[in-house]
């Protein structure tokens, strides 16, 4: 490329043999980094997980489970029974609070519900895409304890969701249950541990005992959607 | 120069489309010399455009904005607004769909296999017939991402790791299909580009104002013409050719499938894969045509593109013709062999039931119309040519339509069976998708490349000088494809 | 409503939604109580609470969205939480609907306060079929509660004068009615009138008595468009007294009927229809009973009839003289026959006379009184043990005719100033000659109680919203009088009022529904604990104890037969109540409206019915518009060509054609009520047809287009000759059954016997779900369609769509012609997803959206789904739907219309909060562009499933029944598990009749069909085919 009036035209210049590793490097680097970004921000852990909106009654599971030690099914009183684990009526609360901390200002709100007959509008925390349908009495007698998907309620303040609920995430419980099963007197025990930490053996167990059916029929489609 | 001129005014005269043994046909004419095909080729992209040009891209353009229309009024509103129906969910959506896929083979095939077999008049239409190649894919992609139900969801298609530990399902011909196309746009892609990376040099070092010079300067990637260039480029043609050459076949085989491994009546028979590669190579010479003809009037490329080039299109279209003639045929003869009630009355339906009319319309587009090239004459007169071209297009989507959409008419069950009549929005999307297609196409003959030069120049007896030029002389050793001097010749080291 | 948005970063990832639309948001949370008004949700009461509760459920189960997280979602928990009550878990209460004075015995299941699916109660006689397992309701009653949440019925009361209307409340009513009725008090009710639909109510029975106590001058009406006053007239004649025919179809080896559609149309349809096919069952042990039937129509009972003759009204006449003569149950001069209708009678009688005891013969409820006289007659002559009769109720009162009549004269004569009307609709229903409007508009205080602010309505002073039966209390009296308790399962939703209810609002009587009906059945309940008698009544729904006691009379001698000269001049215009609107009460009633007629399949339409020869002789083909004139009055109709319709009559189905009925029933199809004037509310004679040239679109689900030839030897290939198998329908005659049990397996292509491959799946699950449709024993009654739509929130999709070809039925009722259209046989093939085994739509689905489960179902994943639709192609049966628009958010009478926000929010924000309180939660409902289909109810399988398996037990056959199994009247459809060697289905599976549709694809279904066996007399069975090839080449 000699003659001057060829020089005007645009051949790459040799300094921009320097930036071939960097343009390499952002190619391969930015799809490299999108596809984490989106695996990670995108993924229920981190959409999901931590939810703990605020709600009407500022209601403390660490105080009436962790310390009081109130079974989930004194309120939940339908887990066992029902697909739907009941929010439990204001009544239930005023069956105590009739006599405790009456005049609580933590309270207002489930006072005006029982005067008024209006429902205490929760905030849904647990919320399951409407065409997964979710059995809580399937799973609860058949070994799953509440804290294997809501983790632990008794420590907590304000619930907030612990597991993504995500269907990869039931499908690994679903494709090997024996990791989660436990006595069904221990279902509402949240600190409950397998004796000598063998969750495997006492699994196995159980699963043979509850009649738990083979991965294939527990991840088949509609086991789940209808 | 003398040697030049001489050869350029025998040349001159000769009738290329003659076919005298004794003397090799001339593929190029008017006594052009390597710096006229540059100036004729590369000028095009430099001068103002015809006025039909323009006309034509403003139809175009109008057609691509009505395909605008169509597709956000289909995502807001549901596949609904189309004519599809129970029991005919597939239709113009698929036909489209197929009949791009199909238009989209000639041009590899030009490139690639006729490059490999040597055929050197494929040098002066393989550069279009490849973009041609390219954009049809385009509109051929479009369909089925927009034909489904949830399009914003039509991602699950791929393989992509997600949360609901769910893969696609790969028994699925559809499946199949998405890899097959996304491959082959792809290597057809890298195919023409590398293709045109010379041309795109010359293009840029004839362009004036910078930004052309820049652009032009970006996608010739550096090229000067150095001979380590010319090595490496030689390479990598060759073994694109060699990669998009099975790709040719391979893609509508597997199109093929979505139809053959199913279990309609008309849709279920193994004849489907190369039946449907021969109708794709038809279809795709007979759009060649098409657009050849009015490209190389439009653009003084008589020359480059001559009588001979298309006479050779035609008989391609003649050949491909014969075969899918032959393949109606064998379909109607395994359905009565097959004694099979349903698979015979697919075929009985097809031509004497109430939409026989799309039957017949494809037998004389497909099958009576190209019989016309049997006569030089035809072969030789553009007009003639064209209009069977154009015969060829229709039948092509015909045959399409009559497949899919006559077959799901009337299957199994009586009481299921039914009709199919198209809504304004499915006639809207396909002269949409012609719109899409000849927007890029004019664009690309605007600013493009459109004769590979360098290659054309391959061919040309300049490009062989030492040799002598008496017929009588040539004839024994005029092997062009053996030579290393000047311009190196095409790929072929042993 | 607070708004929950805490702005913060941290929140920001979780509620994208919130930040984006704020207003939509607070929009969706107020959704939670579902735009009811505020005063329903202060209410404490438990039904008030539930209306709440339900509408946030049935807000459950909308989208199918996508990975964004949804719309923050409030749970709303009982205040005090009544008892025995578990959230999410469905119960089921007893009750009755009353159709024109029947009751039908039903049982609701409702789920947290929404009624959302009516089913047949099993203890009630006439709706118990599998041995009292399960109970039948017809269609009507199925769809029945999608009327109950009806955008379109009246809110309000209307105040209306002249030409302006004006809303108004109870309060301001009652105001004026107390005025109105303290001076009709005074005056004995002179002035008062009451007309009323017929009602089998004890209830409305003692209020009526009261108010005539009250005041003994006024005049009480009684009017239905559809009477059996005739049989009421004929029995008297008959037997001296008004009797009740109720026919064991049981005990009857033979079975004669005139003109009698006792399987669809008879009160009693129900009971009748599962007799009958409990004989038809019996084919395997040879011992099926025998049909003919000649009408002046095509009915329903005529395609499941064995012998039938189409005839002009006079000749079924005529023909049941000749029976009765032939019988011996009455003298007279001889009746000339034709030929066909002599054989008719030779064979019929010839059977007659052989059953003996074992035999009876019916006539239609509306043939003249003297038809009733003669089948009484008959049977008593024949000493019949197949029928029995029980004395009609409310004898005292007038023909239906004769007291609108009387009452139109007295109106016209101004006598009448006060007019209440109880439910019914006469301006529009009415006889046409009396011109019931006009003399309406002459009433200075007219009222007007009605579940839609109706054509009647337009014309009253008022107009009072009616609570719909699941809203009130009530009772009924069934075919039979066994009495029924109707309870509500929801408070009024728009706050009206039953009849009982206003009635004692105008007494002033202090009391409400329950009140009444309690006081009531003190008279019917044992005195002595009455509460745990009620309670029983309640919880059974009947009280079976209480049925009309059997009488039967002396039959009267007879007048001989007088030769009628009929004329056959012109055309007989045969009015008959549409299989689907009824009378036209039903018209706004979108599943009604589109579940396609049983013979014509016709939807969104009704048509004038033209037997082919005619249609020939008149040069009309399918679709042309009519003009039919008869007496100076004249409607224009489209034609609809039906084979088997006698030539010389046009049946002109009722209960279209309405002008006030609501957004989906207001001009939908046409009125064939001018026509119909009180001399014969049935028959017409000598009415002139003429084209006008113009064309009617008609939407049929079926044979969407006229078959060419080539069309028609395919078909005909495929279902067969007349009473011969064909390669999709297999049938025979019970003779030649009995000459080759193994006939439905005699199949040119037989099944595929050599397999190249293994099988791709073997079932080893402890279930393996099947099911066994009989297609000796259905009837095409189509109850299974609407049971499956309502039970699986299948949508409607409107004309338009159903013109396309997009009919959204999982299920279907495929109904074939056989032979020449003068006299064809009708097979009728219930088709659904036969859950192949080797599904061909399974290994074309690209995201794995339709996949087997381990129990052999074949699982259609809507929120997989894309849409490709490639299934629906492959699959042989074409019983795949795809909802090409949001049908649940489209107007079924208009166009879709795009959607500018997120597809998934459609459904949420497009469909009306009343309409979405009739889904079904226990099922998706699906969003535009997803493949749907029937998926063997699998959310009931999984429902006893984990209820089974929850209490530790195993799952026993019959726990699981699907929609269309528990609402078959004639039992034809069985569900169950085919592991199960003793299952019903596994032994049906086993049965020689048994064969799979389009086996030889080796699609391996699930579902396998009995071969039909039809038991003709020797004289008109077809003559058994030469050789074994069944039709195939």
């Amino acid at each position: 490329m000699s003659n001057p009036e060829q020089r005007s035209n645009f051949v790459f210049p040799r300094w921009t043999n320097y930036l071939r590793p960097g343009v390499v490097a952002a190619v391969v680097g930015g799809m490299l980094y999108l596809s984490v970004l989106f695996g990670v921000g995108a993924s229920p852990k981190t959409t999901a997980v931590g939810y703990a909106p605020i709600q009407p009654v500022p209601y403390s599971h660490a105080l009436h489970v962790g310390q009081l030690g109130i079974d989930c099914r004194y309120c939940h009183s339908t887990v066992d029974k029902a697909a739907f684990a009941a929010i439990p009526p204001t009544q239930v609360c005023m069956n105590c609070h009739q006599g405790i901390k009456p005049d609580s200002p933590r309270l207002l709100a489930v006072k005006e519900s029982w005067a008024t007959g209006k429902p205490v509008p929760w905030v849904k925390v647990h919320d399951l895409p409407d065409y997964a349908y979710f059995n809580h009495a399937a799973h609860v007698n058949k070994g799953i304890g509440c804290v294997s998907c809501h983790g632990r309620v008794d420590r907590m303040e304000v619930v907030r969701q612990e597991q993504p609920l995500s269907m990869s995430w039931c499908l690994d419980c679903h494709r090997k249950p024996e990791e989660h099963l436990r006595p069904l007197d221990q279902i509402t025990n949240m600190s409950w541990r397998p004796p000598g930490n063998d969750q495997k053996r006492i699994g196995l167990e159980l699963k043979k005992q509850y009649g738990i059916r083979d991965a294939s029929y527990m991840t088949a489609c509609s086991t789940c959607h209808r | 120069m003398a040697t030049v001129d001489t050869v350029s005014q025998q040349v001159d005269r000769v009738d290329n489309t003659t076919d005298d043994p004794t003397v090799r046909a001339p593929l190029v004419l008017g006594g052009k010399d390597f710096t006229a095909v540059t100036e004729t080729v590369a000028s095009i992209a430099q001068r103002k455009p015809p006025l039909a040009w323009y006309i034509a891209f403003g139809i175009s353009l109008a057609l691509l904005g009505l395909l605008g229309a169509c597709l956000a009024y289909l995502v807001s509103t549901g596949v609904g607004v189309w004519g599809n129906n129970q029991p005919v969910a597939w239709a113009f959506d698929i036909v489209n769909f197929v009949f791009w896929v199909g238009i989209g083979h000639a041009g590899t095939l030009i490139s690639a296999i006729l490059f490999l077999l040597r055929q050197n008049w494929r040098t002066s239409i393989n550069r279009f017939a490849e973009a041609m190649t390219i954009f049809a894919v385009v509109c051929a992609g479009l369909f089925p991402a927009i034909h489904v139900g949830r399009p914003w969801l039509a991602y699950w298609l791929f393989p992509i790791p997600n949360q609901m530990g769910m893969w696609p399902q790969f028994r699925s011909p559809l499946l199949w299909d998405v890899f097959a196309v996304s491959t082959y746009a792809t290597v057809s892609l890298l195919f023409w580009y590398v293709g045109m990376l010379p041309d795109l040099a010359t293009l840029r070092d004839r362009a004036v104002g910078k930004v052309r010079q820049i652009v032009y300067g970006v996608l010739a990637l550096g090229w000067n013409g150095s001979s380590r260039h010319w090595h490496r480029f030689e390479r990598a043609y060759l073994l694109l050719a060699a990669l998009a050459t099975p790709l040719v076949l391979s893609v509508h085989s597997v199109v093929s499938f979505d139809f053959a491994t199913s279990q309609v009546a008309g849709w279920h028979t193994t004849l489907f894969p190369p039946y449907f590669v021969a109708g794709a190579v038809f279809g795709g010479f007979a759009m060649v045509i098409t657009l050849a003809v009015p490209a190389r009037q439009l653009f003084g490329l008589k020359d480059l593109i001559t009588l001979r080039h298309l006479e050779n299109m035609c008989k391609v279209l003649l050949g491909t013709g014969l075969i899918v003639a032959y393949a109606y045929g064998t379909e109607l003869f395994i359905a009565w062999y097959s004694g099979a009630h349903y698979e015979r009355f697919a075929f009985i339906n097809r031509f004497r039931g109430p939409m026989a009319w799309s039957a017949w319309l494809m037998v004389l587009c497909n099958v009576v119309a190209p019989q016309l090239l049997w006569f030089k004459k035809a072969r030789t007169n553009v007009w003639v040519m064209l209009v069977v071209a154009m015969f060829v297009n229709v039948g092509m989507w015909f045959e399409r339509f009559v497949i899919i959409v006559t077959s799901l008419t009337r299957d199994y069950l009586p009481s299921s069976w039914g009709g199919y009549s198209p809504t304004w929005v499915d006639l809207g999307m396909l002269a949409g998708s012609f719109g899409l297609f000849f927007t890029l196409f004019l664009l690309f003959l605007r600013f493009g490349p459109v004769v590979a030069m360098a290659e054309v120049k391959t061919v040309m007896p300049q490009a062989h000088l030492k040799h002598p030029t008496t017929a009588d002389e040539r004839k024994f050793d005029y092997q062009p494809d053996e030579h290393h001097h000047h311009r190196p010749a095409r790929g072929g080291h042993p | 409503m607070d708004k929950p948005t805490p702005q913060t970063g941290k929140q920001y990832w979780r509620s994208l939604e919130v930040l984006a639309e704020t207003p939509q948001v607070r929009q969706l949370i107020e959704q939670e109580f579902a735009g009811y008004d505020p005063a329903a949700i202060q209410s404490m009461s438990r039904r008030g609470f539930m209306k709440v509760m339900g509408a946030s459920m049935a807000l459950a189960g909308l989208t199918l969205s996508g990975c964004r997280r949804w719309p923050e979602q409030r749970l709303a928990p009982y205040s005090a939480a009544p008892s025995n009550r578990i959230p999410g878990v469905p119960e089921q209460y007893a009750t009755v609907m009353d159709v024109g004075g029947v009751a039908m015995g039903l049982l609701v299941s409702s789920h947290d306060g929404r009624p959302v699916k009516v089913e047949g109660n099993p203890s009630h006689p006439f709706a118990r079929t599998f041995g009292g397992r399960l109970g039948a309701a017809d269609a009507m009653a199925q769809a029945s509660v999608l009327e109950l949440y009806d955008p379109d019925r009246s809110r309000q009361v209307v105040q209306r004068d002249g030409q302006q209307s004006q809303y108004s409340d109870w309060e301001k009513f009652s105001a004026a009615a107390a005025a109105a009725f303290a001076t009709l008090g005074k005056a004995q009710g002179q002035g008062l009138a009451i007309l009323s639909e017929a009602s089998s109510s004890p209830s409305v029975a003692d209020m009526k008595r009261r108010l005539l106590a009250a005041m003994p001058q006024a005049q009480w009406y009684e009017y239905e468009p559809m009477s059996s006053d005739n049989r009421r007239q004929g029995t008297r004649q008959a037997a001296g007294r008004e009797l009740r025919d109720i026919l064991h179809l049981t005990d009857a080896d033979v079975v004669v009927l005139l003109d009698a559609d006792i399987l669809a149309s008879h009160p009693a349809h129900l009971r009748y229809a599962a007799d009958w096919a409990a004989r038809r069952r019996q084919a395997d042990q040879g011992n099926m009973n025998r049909v003919y039937i000649a009408e002046s129509r095509f009915s329903v009972t005529g395609m499941a009839a064995d012998r039938r003759l189409a005839l002009r009204p006079a000749r079924v006449m005529a023909l049941l003289e000749a029976l009765a003569q032939r019988l011996g149950a009455v003298g007279g001069e001889a009746v000339s026959l034709s030929d066909e209708e002599r054989k008719f009678v030779d064979a019929s009688v010839a059977d007659l006379h052989a059953a003996g005891k074992r035999a009876v013969v019916a006539v239609g409820e509306h043939l003249s009184p003297r038809a009733h006289a003669l089948a009484y007659a008959i049977n008593s002559a024949l000493h019949s043990g197949a029928v029995r009769y029980v004395a009609e109720p409310g004898v005292d009162r007038p023909s239906h005719v004769a007291a609108i009549t009387e009452l139109t004269r007295q109106m016209a004569q101004r006598q009448v100033k006060t007019l209440l009307i109880l439910g019914g609709n006469p301006a529009y229903d009415g006889p046409a000659d009396l011109e019931f409007s006009k003399a309406l508009g002459t009433v200075p205080l007219s009222i007007h109680l009605s579940h839609y602010d109706n054509e009647t309505s337009a014309l009253c002073r008022w107009h009072l919203p009616r609570a719909h039966y699941l809203e009130c209390w009530g009772d009924g009296r069934a075919w039979d009088l066994t009495p029924s308790v109707a309870q509500p399962l929801i408070q009024p939703l728009f706050g009206g009022k039953s009849v009982i209810e206003l009635l004692a609002l105008l007494m002033g009587e202090a009391l409400d529904g329950e009140q009444i009906v309690r006081r009531t059945w003190q008279s019917i309940l044992a005195k002595d604990d009455f509460e745990k008698a009620w309670r029983r009544v309640l919880h059974d729904g009947v009280l079976r104890e209480a049925a009309g006691a059997y009488v039967q009379p002396q039959a009267v001698q007879q007048s001989p037969t007088r030769s009628a000269a009929s004329s056959l001049a012109g055309f007989d215009l045969r009015f008959a109540a549409d299989y689907r609107t009824y009378d036209g009460r039903w018209a706004n009633n979108g599943w009604l409206q589109e579940l396609p007629d049983p013979l014509t399949k016709l939807t969104w339409d009704n048509a004038a019915l033209l037997a082919p020869a005619d249609a020939q002789s008149l040069g009309v083909s399918q679709g042309d518009l009519l003009r039919i004139s008869v007496g100076g009055r004249s409607i224009d109709i489209a034609a609809c060509l039906l084979p088997g319709q006698p030539a010389g009559v046009i049946t002109l189905p009722l209960g279209y054609g309405r002008w006030a009925s609501g957004s989906v029933g207001t001009k939908v199809g046409v009125n064939t009520y001018p026509l119909r004037t009180g001399q014969d509310m049935h028959y017409v004679g000598g009415a002139t047809v003429k084209r006008t040239g113009r064309v009617y679109p008609l939407a049929l689900t079926q044979d969407h287009h006229l078959l060419n030839d080539v069309g028609k030897q395919a078909r005909d290939a495929r279902i067969g000759s007349k009473g011969q198998s064909g390669l999709i329908i297999r049938e025979t005659t019970l003779d030649q059954y009995k000459a080759d049990p193994k006939f439905a397996h005699r199949d040119v292509h037989g099944g595929v016997h050599l397999q190249l491959f293994e099988p791709p799946r073997k079932f080893n699950d402890p279930h393996a779900w099947g099911m066994a449709i009989d297609m000796s024993s259905c009837i095409g009654c189509s109850g299974c369609v609407v049971a499956c739509q309502a039970e699986n929130n299948v949508p409607v999709v409107g004309k338009d769509q159903v013109l396309a070809g997009r009919e959204m039925h999982w299920l279907r009722v495929d109904r074939y012609f056989k032979g020449e259209p003068a006299d064809p046989a009708v097979v009728n093939q219930v088709m659904l997803c036969q859950h192949c085994e080797t599904a061909p739509c399974e290994q074309v689905c690209p995201v794995a959206a339709t996949v087997h489960d381990t129990e052999g179902l074949n699982t259609m994943v809507y929120n997989r789904c894309i849409g490709t639709r490639y299934c629906s192609n492959n699959c042989p049966y074409k019983v795949r739907r795809f909802n090409y628009f949001d049908f649940h958010a489209k107007d079924p009478r208009g166009g879709a219309k795009p959607w500018p926000g997120l597809p998934d929010t459609q459904q949420r924000q497009a469909i009306d909060q009343i309409k979405q309180m009739v889904f079904n939660p226990e099922v998706t409902v699906r969003m535009r562009g997803v493949m749907e289909k029937c998926t063997y109810c699998v959310q009931r399988i999984r429902a006893a499933t984990s209820e089974r398996r929850i209490a530790g037990q195993k799952l026993m056959d019959g726990d699981v029944v699907t929609a269309c199994q528990q609402a078959c009247p004639t039992q034809a459809i069985v569900f169950g598990d085919l592991n199960d060697p003793n299952s019903a289905v596994s032994q049906l599976h086993r049965n020689q009749r048994a064969y799979g549709v389009l086996e030889e694809l080796n699609t391996q279904p699930r579902t396998k069909y009995l071969a039909r066996i039809t038991n003709p007399d020797p004289g008109s069975a077809p003559a058994p085919k030469p050789g074994k090839d069944h039709g195939g080449h």
